[in-house]
């Protein structure tokens, strides 16, 4: 690979990016759109402010308003409290209420025995709300095991890692800045067949420019867009909707390399997928059946660990799992221990699908 | 002896069961252009894209300038220059900014002026490629096979699609061109393209090569020679019949068959004498398109 033959091109594609008209677009208008939109519809305050919480006691017991109490305490939570008599499932569906926690009859009595059953519901669709909620409430049962059950032990699994945010668009950002990268799919999808069809991969390589190189030209200059693009996002974020990452000097170098690492990824599977497609109007019918999976099933929007088991093992061996598991950790709780794994992962990924592409594309032109 | 820059030997190239190239070989020399015509399918944009270091050969030898285009195809790239079929490069770049590229990455010493100034396309410098006609995109395309002074042109359908002006001003190009004493492989549909233009010709079939000659060589050879066509008023026309000469009638014309501009001279010499005047007369000889024809026993568009 030369690096001049590679800047050389760059700049040519850089050129014929800016001069169309759908590239600028999706640079820099898309991730606006994405942002104003989003944001609006989600992330206009505090979570804690906005989210509801419906509570409804069951428990006969004094003791238990504590936990009621406690909600009310955190200030994060608006929480409305329901009689005992009311149907929750039918309330719940009634006043579109996305959270709800339930104490049972008996909580007092298997509290006494050292176990702690709370019922909790969620709108999975809103994933922020029922995930924060779920935390919240794990927290305020600790609390309560604490102050009154004196030496009992009773363990909660979760630990409350969302209690951190401080907005919910906080929480959409690495989504969005993955739904960018995972774009570069899409990038490559379609220049792949349109390029093959009119012999431009041939024009090319006359100059001596090999497969390997145009894709690294491909992914210097789509990474180097999506810096631009997700800098606008973020900078939407902070200056619309008051957004509060954790940036430091190193979480944003990681969070370069780590959009770096799932540019050659996605760009690679864009190449792969163009071989595959023999013209360009197959190409968003593959394209689709990419994107569309792996953005839904990779905690994108959605937590994976409310998926059901088998699609979390799926998600595990999607790239764009462990881009957001990163992206999560640096830019929302700035945990440099946690990432290491997944840009480990992420870089062996990578190495793999861009050397297989490189390959196949340069073994499929000459045959 | 002509210096050889291209030498195939036994080249075969097949597609699973199929054979394209059935074991041809020729060689080409110095300074000449080379035109391969054929059918559709005949094998000849295999053998070129073989040539080229495009695609694999199945089996036989391929030297340019010395070098195995499978294994040396980088190196092969800087002695020579390419005009593929439906030439295209990025259309939002404009032509300037094109050559500019190819020099680049060529380490070539030309200037992004002097070569559109060579290829007649200096005033669509600022163009973008999307916006030049058919035979400007040749054009463009011609100047980036010329950025590295290429020893060898490979030209694979220069004028198809273009109009007979814009096909005349890439002949221009082409013509200047063979002056500079480069090497020209020049695959064509158009056969008075490569009557006018090569000087060897090689006509492949079915992945054989049936004749490789010069255009003149095969017209001699396998032409019909001259038709002497004219048509007379009632009275000569008598008086032509009485000079006993061979000719077939042709509707109102006769015709007759002429093997040398002497035989020609003499028959009107003899129209003289007999005091008759001929009308309407033409003289036409086969062309190369007609001797394809009639090996091919096809349609020429198919060449």
């Amino acid at each position: 690979m030369k690096l001049r033959r590679i800047l050389l091109y760059l700049k040519l594609d850089a050129k014929s990016f800016m001069r169309g008209k759908t590239g600028p677009f999706f640079l820099i208008v898309f991730p606006i759109i994405l942002i104003l939109l989003f944001g609006s519809i989600f992330g206009t305050s505090g979570v804690a402010s906005k989210t509801t919480l419906v509570v409804q006691n069951l428990d006969p017991g004094n003791d238990t308003w504590a936990i009621v109490e406690g909600l009310n305490q955190t200030g994060l939570f608006s929480v409305v409290v329901i009689a005992p008599n009311v149907n929750i499932s039918t309330y719940i569906a009634q006043n579109s209420i996305d959270s709800a926690l339930q104490i049972p009859e008996n909580f007092s009595a298997n509290f006494a025995n050292g176990v702690i059953s709370l019922t909790y519901y969620s709108n999975p669709s809103n994933p922020i709300a029922s995930a924060l909620g779920q935390t919240l409430a794990n927290d305020i049962a600790q609390s309560y095991n604490s102050n009154l059950a004196g030496g009992k032990s009773v363990s909660l699994v979760n630990r409350p890692v969302l209690a951190k945010f401080t907005k919910t668009i906080d929480y959409y950002i690495p989504g969005f800045i993955g739904f960018t990268i995972l774009s570069g799919v899409f990038a490559l999808i379609y220049q792949v067949p349109n390029y093959r069809e009119k012999k431009i991969f041939r024009q090319l390589s006359f100059v001596g420019l090999t497969k390997s190189e145009w894709l690294a030209a491909s992914v210097i200059f789509f990474t180097l867009s999506t810096f631009l693009s997700d800098l606008i996002l973020v900078g939407i974020g902070y200056a619309v909707f008051g957004a509060n990452l954790s940036l430091t000097i190193r979480s944003i170098l990681l969070s370069a390399l780590v959009i770096f690492l799932g540019m050659i990824s996605f760009l690679s599977i864009g190449l792969l997928a163009g071989l595959l497609t023999k013209e360009e109007n197959s190409a968003s019918l593959i394209g689709n059946v990419i994107f569309y999976p792996m953005l839904f099933l990779s905690g994108v929007f959605f937590p994976i660990s409310d998926m059901p088991a088998f699609l979390q093992v799926v998600s595990e061996f999607l790239p764009l799992t462990y881009f957001i598991k990163a992206l999560d950790n640096l830019i929302l709780f700035n945990d440099i221990q946690v990432v290491i794994l997944p840009i480990i992962i992420m870089a062996v990924i990578a190495v793999l699908l861009f050397f297989s592409a490189s390959y196949i594309a340069t073994k499929k032109e000459r045959l | 002896m002509p210096d050889t820059v291209i030498k195939i030997t036994d080249l075969r190239k097949s597609y699973g069961k199929f054979e394209a190239v059935k074991g041809i070989s020729f060689e080409i020399y110095r300074g000449e252009i080379f035109s391969i015509l054929g059918h559709n399918g005949a094998g000849k944009t295999t053998t070129l894209e073989i040539i080229e270091g495009q695609r694999n050969r199945s089996s036989g030898q391929v030297e340019v300038l010395g070098m195995d285009p499978e294994t040396r195809r980088t190196e092969i790239f800087r002695h020579v220059g390419i005009l593929p079929q439906d030439f295209n490069f990025l259309e939002l770049i404009n032509c300037g900014e094109a050559i500019d590229f190819y020099i680049k990455s060529l380490d070539a010493r030309d200037t992004v002026d002097g070569i559109l100034e060579r290829v007649d396309l200096l005033d669509k410098k600022d163009s973008l490629i999307k916006n030049l006609s058919g035979g400007e995109k040749h054009k463009l395309g011609l100047g980036l096979a010329l950025v590295n002074d290429p020893e060898i042109l490979f030209l694979d359908e220069p004028t198809t699609g273009l109009d007979p002006v814009a096909r005349r001003s890439v002949w221009k190009i082409i013509e200047k061109l063979k002056g500079s004493g480069k090497s020209i492989v020049l695959t064509t549909h158009y056969l008075e393209e490569a009557q006018k233009l090569a000087d060897r010709v090689c006509i492949m079939d079915r992945g054989i090569i049936t004749i490789t000659a010069t255009p003149d060589e095969i017209i001699h050879k396998y032409g019909k020679g001259s038709v002497l066509r004219l048509s007379f008023d009632e009275d000569d026309m008598n008086g032509f019949l009485r000079l006993g000469l061979l000719h077939r009638r042709s509707g109102d014309f006769i015709e007759m068959d002429i093997s040398s501009m002497d035989e020609f001279f003499s028959i009107i010499e003899r129209f003289k004498e007999a005091r008759i005047s001929p009308q309407n007369l033409t003289l036409t000889r086969d062309t190369l398109e007609d001797i394809f024809i009639g090996l091919m026993g096809g349609d020429t568009n198919e060449a």
